[in-house]
């Protein structure tokens, strides 16, 4: 062996001819020398080696098991005296990476390399919900048992019985002593049978009977508790080849085909829950890296995505031609509301989607001196093809009003006022076509970054962002543009067409704007411990493409009937059918939108922007702890927001004055800016909304140090906005009154994770076995990740909205000189009710939009996860994990009811909670490594 | 002589090798006066694997030391250029008795440059150097302490493995980070705790990497603290120290010359002290080294097996 030994030394030293140093470096040289040869690590025996080389593939097996026989069962379910909870996942795929080879004509080696994984899913999981459904006696038409929110009788008029009041003073508000409309409650407080509506009555075979009496008054009476199903089956693939040392090639792929049954919430066509999906997508990449010199590099990639949509693809039945709904010819269940009981159908029950993406950057970085510099530029393209009509077999509102006495509330019914078949409001979605929107953008890059002196560090960037606005590959777009005259009324506002009358192919400018950033890093005591950062930035967002075909109207119809007042006459009756549209499609006249909820794209060149700034102190401690220090501020205009937001056709508060008679469409339109519209459907998209956010951090970092590492963060933070919240804004002529807490904001949160190797096994204090016994001992690791989060302010609301239309949403009244808070928050009282009022009818809460200082409960989850590897072998391994989400089944409350309710009919469960949420999921996994 | 026999016989001598069961330890001196001393065979008593082990060689700092650089810079140009500058000026100031060979890690380990002390053609290879392509830090390790062990075991020099890397867990070839792959399926669970691949990957290169004996030492460039990458980051400390070597990690540019400076002081500073284990142990060896300079750090646990 000596023999062997110094025969390779020998060889090495006449190779090389070394001479310096001692015997025993040049041993050492010869021996560096003969193995990288023989390791191949050498270039000269890399391109000797002639014999086909050893393929080490390597990669993974693994299957992830979820079974309900392991979980708690969900509070939530408990609570409803539920005892299963149905859950089946399973998990599994594989991955397997090397070398490429392709048998007897190519081998990767070194050069080309591939990584290619397969996942499959396939899970059942039940989804619980509580909700509110008619009683079976209301569903008959008698209403003789039914009560208000304070457990009073609630009386349902009959409409038919509306005449005015002769005795009404029109000088003094509408009461129960000064009617302007009489009206008789129907006798027994039962709607006869006949009178019942026909079609009403065969959408009510779709719907289902109350199943709990979780109450209070027969409230939450439906408790939904069915499985979703789920599959998946997905590929990722990349591919890695290097050339001549400075040109390498990456080329990657994920194919990914899903279908997701979501829980029906009904058993039947009328089921409100979201439609079953299908979805593929299909992803590849290719980029190009081109190691100019040492210090310059080049990098050229190219992208695209497809993903694509199906939903609603079962339930494609003319359903309202089975119920006798005349003048409706679109598939899907039709859409009937009646707040606040379950609707049946829903909006978007069909849809097809593709969204198409197209990325080409290119990267340049060099360094000269102590200057670094980056060059890049961007282009991106982007495609959606949409199928999505929102109502295509019709949207149906019902209001309390025309089973009410007219101006009084809590009087009337919805859901009565359904029976009789009496709809407030109608729309219908004919849409003739898809849709084929298309948008592109660019962008060039400069950053530099200055090594200025050995303890500071500046950078600073600037990013040119080019912009195009939405175009339809056939020009099928319309809005409303708010300059030009109706010839119907001789007012501003008319509908507008792409590419037609001088109108350019997009209704957007071109929008091009400079991005700034900058920051530095600095070591303030010249000690490397510790370290200063600060940055600004400045950003905009781009405007992006929804899947829906809003903005398409004279192409795609929106029949839309309106009640001439809801209190006194309906839109239409369900018996009558719907009359059918007064023009044929396309309507591309400026007139065409005219009385409906019409598209309304905002044409101007605001967009929105975004600022930021920080500043940071780190500092390394004893121990690998790093401690971090920061605070931080961000702040955005001309955000995008939807109609909850924004209504460019609202009328002004001041006109509350008029009261009942805004229950007139008419009047009521008379005072809109654009009385030729019903409204506005801005979908999410009207730069308006301002935030600010301000926020200090701590970070504590404990680096691995017998075996474990810890992170632990905790912020806390404020933000204001003038647009978030579940209910939208009160006043549309005065954002500052609606600069409030935001909605999602939680001022403390705080999470812990921790990555722990159990001291146990080889190379451990404890437990070191040389014996069979190492195989229990060795390879077990916990991870943990524990967050908490303070509650989102609490957004009050009133138990009715008698505005007249004026009001979108409401705020509550604050009632002066009574605490909101009680001693001892819990499910029996969260807050104090008594310390908000109804608004009196037709004027506006004084509330805030959200409550500066009550919050919902906080949140809190711990995760854990054990780990056991066996070692098979040298290079194999079997890891066995198990994983408890909540792992100590914590419950996590619900929110309180934030409904008030007005001083003669309270909401007897404001403040209150009902139940809790949550509980532990155990997920098993097996993976095999080779 | 045909190379392919040339080269059984050379890994049956590499085999062979090992027979002598022979721990080579690096040791430091910790001095309480704060001045490194010399050590020597006589002043060390070694108890090894419950038994007393018997000191063969001691080399210390004015001995000759083999550094082998291996080099894993794939990801900013302006760390890479600092860390070359910091790896330059240190090199500049290494005595003679210093041997550096050079290697590059990215793409597949390979040599750069042959042990020499000549500084100038290593600093050309550091300034030659590109930064690009993908990680290749995990996969070359075994690879990289076979080579340094060898030459630990056929000559008696000090031998230490540096690694200076940029890398993040996100830019290498093969899967760590076990990226979403069916976007549709929203109540996916096993990627809440997205570590496991990579600590599955620590965990079996420890287990690799445990009967080496080369000291091993990682200088990053530029860590990050999102949860794959600490792990990736704690994964490196703790193979750096398994293996009797140290870890740094630059949390800014400033931070890079320093670390440089430290694990090249470090590693001047190292003696390495060969020890014959007692015959009748186990593979797994536990060892302590006590001196009468004062107290010694060194690597405490060994594997003999391969």
């Amino acid at each position: 062996m000596r023999i062997a030994i110094g025969l390779v030394w020998l060889t090495g030293v006449l190779a090389a001819g070394q001479s310096a140093g001692s015997g025993e470096i040049q041993k050492a040289i010869e021996e560096f020398k003969a193995q990288s040869r023989m390791l191949g690590l050498r270039e000269e025996a890399r391109r000797q080696q002639r014999a086909p080389q050893r393929t080490r593939w390597h990669g993974r097996v693994f299957e992830n098991l979820r079974n309900d026989a392991l979980d708690a069962i969900p509070h939530e379910v408990r609570q409803r005296g539920g005892t299963k909870s149905m859950l089946r996942r399973n998990q599994f795929g594989f991955n397997l990476a090397g070398p490429l080879v392709v048998p007897r004509i190519y081998h990767g080696g070194r050069r080309t390399y591939f990584s290619i994984s397969y996942e499959g899913m396939r899970e059942k999981i039940a989804r619980s919900y509580l909700r509110t459904i008619p009683t079976l006696p209301e569903r008959t038409g008698d209403w003789s048992e039914t009560v208000d929110q304070a457990g009073n009788p609630l009386p349902i008029y009959d409409p038919l019985t509306t005449r005015a009041n002769a005795a009404f003073d029109a000088r003094q508000p509408v009461s129960r002593e000064n009617l302007e409309y009489l009206r008789d409650p129907f006798p027994g407080n039962r709607i006869p049978a006949v009178r019942l509506d026909p079609v009403a009555q065969r959408a009510l075979q779709f719907y289902p009977p109350p199943n709990a009496a979780v109450g209070p008054f027969f409230r939450n009476n439906y408790f939904i508790h069915s499985p979703e199903t789920n599959t998946a089956d997905g590929w990722i693939g990349k591919f890695d080849h290097s050339l001549a040392e400075s040109h390498r090639f990456s080329l990657s792929f994920s194919l990914s085909n899903g279908f997701q049954g979501p829980a029906p919430w009904f058993p039947t066509a009328a089921n409100p829950a979201a439609p079953e999906r299908e979805f593929r997508n299909r992803r590849g990449s290719l980029e190009h890296v081109y190691t100019i010199s040492p210090r310059s590099v080049n990098s050229l990639s190219f992208a695209a995505s497809s993903d694509a949509s199906t939903a609603g693809a079962s339930n494609r039945r003319t359903f309202a031609r089975e119920l006798g709904l005349n003048g409706v010819e679109g598939e899907g269940f039709p859409y009937f509301r009646f707040s606040p009981y379950l609707s049946m159908g829903r909006a978007y029950p069909l849809s097809r989607t593709a969204r198409n993406a197209y990325h080409w950057a290119e990267n340049f970085s060099t360094r000269q001196g102590r200057h670094n510099l980056q060059i890049s530029a961007n282009y991106n393209t982007g495609q959606v093809n949409t199928y999505y009509p929102q109502y295509p077999a019709g949207t149906f509102r019902f209001g309390a009003g025309l089973t009410s006495l007219p101006g009084i509330v809590n009087t009337g019914h919805a859901f009565a006022s359904f029976l009789l078949g009496l709809a407030e409001y109608a729309e219908l979605s004919i849409v003739g076509s898809p849709s084929y929107f298309r948008s592109s953008a660019a962008n060039a890059t400069l950053r530099h970054t200055w090594e200025a002196s050995s303890r500071l560090t500046l950078h600073w960037g600037v990013n040119f962002d080019l912009q195009t606005p939405r175009v339809e590959k056939y020009d099928r777009q319309t809005t409303v543009d708010l300059d030009a005259i109706n010839p119907a009324n001789g007012r501003k506002g008319a509908l507008i067409v792409a590419g037609r009358d001088g109108v350019g192919r997009a209704f957007q400018p071109v929008r091009a704007k400079l991005e700034p950033g900058a920051g530095l890093a600095w070591t303030p005591l010249g000690n490397t411990k510790t370290v200063v950062r600060a940055s600004f930035a400045r950003a905009y967002a781009a405007i992006p493409i929804y899947s829906a075909q809003w903005g398409t109207q004279g192409f795609n119809g929106t029949p839309t009937y309106i009640s001439p007042n809801v209190q006194l006459a309906p839109a239409l009756r369900l018996a009558d059918g719907v009359p059918p549209p007064a023009r044929p499609l396309p309507d591309l006249r400026p007139d065409a939108a005219n009385d409906t909820v019409a598209d309304l794209m905002d044409r101007s060149s605001r967009q929105p922007v975004y600022q930021s700034a920080s500043l940071s102190l780190e500092h390394e401690a004893p121990g690998a702890v790093v401690v971090t220090l920061g605070a931080a501020y961000s702040g955005g205009r001309d955000l995008l927001v939807g109609n909850w937001a924004a209504n460019p056709n609202a009328i002004h508060p001041d006109a509350l004055r008029f009261r009942d008679q805004l229950n007139d469409e008419q009047f009521n339109r008379s005072l809109r800016p654009y009385p030729q519209y019903k409204g506005f459907d801005v979908y999410s998209s009207w730069p308006l909304g301002r935030y600010q956010r301000n926020a200090g951090f701590l970070r504590v970092e404990k680096r691995a140090s017998h075996g474990l590492t810890l992170s632990f963060y905790y912020e806390v933070s404020k933000q204001l906005d003038d647009y978030s919240g579940p209910y939208g804004r009160q006043d549309h002529f005065n954002r500052r009154n609606e600069w409030s807490l935001t909605a999602y904001n939680r001022p403390h949160t705080l999470s812990l994770s921790c990555i722990y190797d159990l001291p146990f096994g080889a190379n451990k204090p404890l437990l070191s076995f040389p014996d069979w016994r190492r195989h229990l001992a060795d390879g077990w690791s916990v991870s943990l990740i524990s967050t908490y989060s303070s509650g989102e302010p609490l957004a009050l609301r009133p138990q009715f909205n008698n505005t007249g239309g004026v009001l979108d949403t409401l705020n509550v009244d604050v009632v002066p000189g009574v605490n909101p808070r009680v001693s001892h928050p819990g499910p029996a009282l969260w807050f104090n009710p008594l310390a908000f009022a109804h608004p009196a009818d037709f004027s506006m809460g004084n509330a805030s939009r959200t409550h500066p200082f009550l919050r919902n409960p906080s949140n809190q989850n711990h995760d854990l996860a054990l780990t056991k590897r066996f070692a098979v072998g040298r290079d194999r391994t079997l890891e066995f994990t198990a994983t408890g989400l909540n792992f100590i089944n914590h419950a996590n409350w619900e929110d309180p009811d934030p409904v008030i309710g007005p001083a003669n009919a309270p909401n007897v469960n404001a403040g209150r909670i009902i139940g809790s949420r949550g509980g532990r999921i155990i997920q098993l996994g097996l993976r095999y490594s080779f | 002589m045909p190379r392919g026999i040339l080269a059984a016989i050379c890994a049956l001598g590499l085999m062979g090798a090992d027979a002598p069961r022979v721990l080579r330890v690096p040791v430091w001196t910790e001095a309480r006066d704060g001045e490194a001393r010399e050590l020597s065979p006589a002043s060390l008593k070694v108890l090894a694997g419950g038994g007393s082990g018997r000191v063969i060689r001691v080399l210390g700092p004015t001995d000759e030391l083999l550094l082998v650089l291996a080099l894993d810079l794939t990801e900013e140009l302006s760390l890479a250029e600092l860390a070359k500058e910091a790896l330059a000026e240190e090199i500049a100031k290494l005595p003679p008795n210093v041997y550096i060979a050079v290697l590059r890690a990215q793409d597949g380990l390979k040599v750069l440059a042959d042990p020499t002390n000549e500084r100038e053609p290593v600093l050309r290879v550091l300034r030659e150097l590109p930064v690009a392509g993908k990680a290749g830090l995990l996969e070359s390790l075994p690879t990289a302490l076979r080579l340094t062990d060898a030459v630990l075991a056929r000559s008696a020099v000090r031998v230490a493995l540096v690694y200076v890397t940029d890398s993040s867990i996100y830019n290498y070839r093969d899967d760590y980070i076990n990226p979403v792959i069916n976007y549709s399926d929203q109540h996916d669970l096993s990627r809440r705790f997205p570590e496991g691949l990579i600590k599955e990957k620590i965990a079996r290169l420890d287990r690799q990497l445990a009967p080496f004996q080369t000291p091993l030492y990682v200088i990053h460039l530029n860590y990050r603290s999102d949860r794959l990458n600490e792990a990736y980051q704690s994964g490196l400390m703790q193979l750096a120290s398994a293996l009797g070597g140290e870890s740094r990690f630059c949390r800014s540019r400033q931070e890079i010359p320093e670390a440089v400076r430290s694990v090249f002081t470090r590693i001047l500073r190292m003696h390495r002290v060969d020890v014959e284990a007692p015959a009748r142990v186990a593979d797994r060896i536990q060892l302590q080294l006590e001196s009468d300079l004062g107290p010694l750090s060194y690597r405490n646990r060994f594997q003999l097996s391969r």
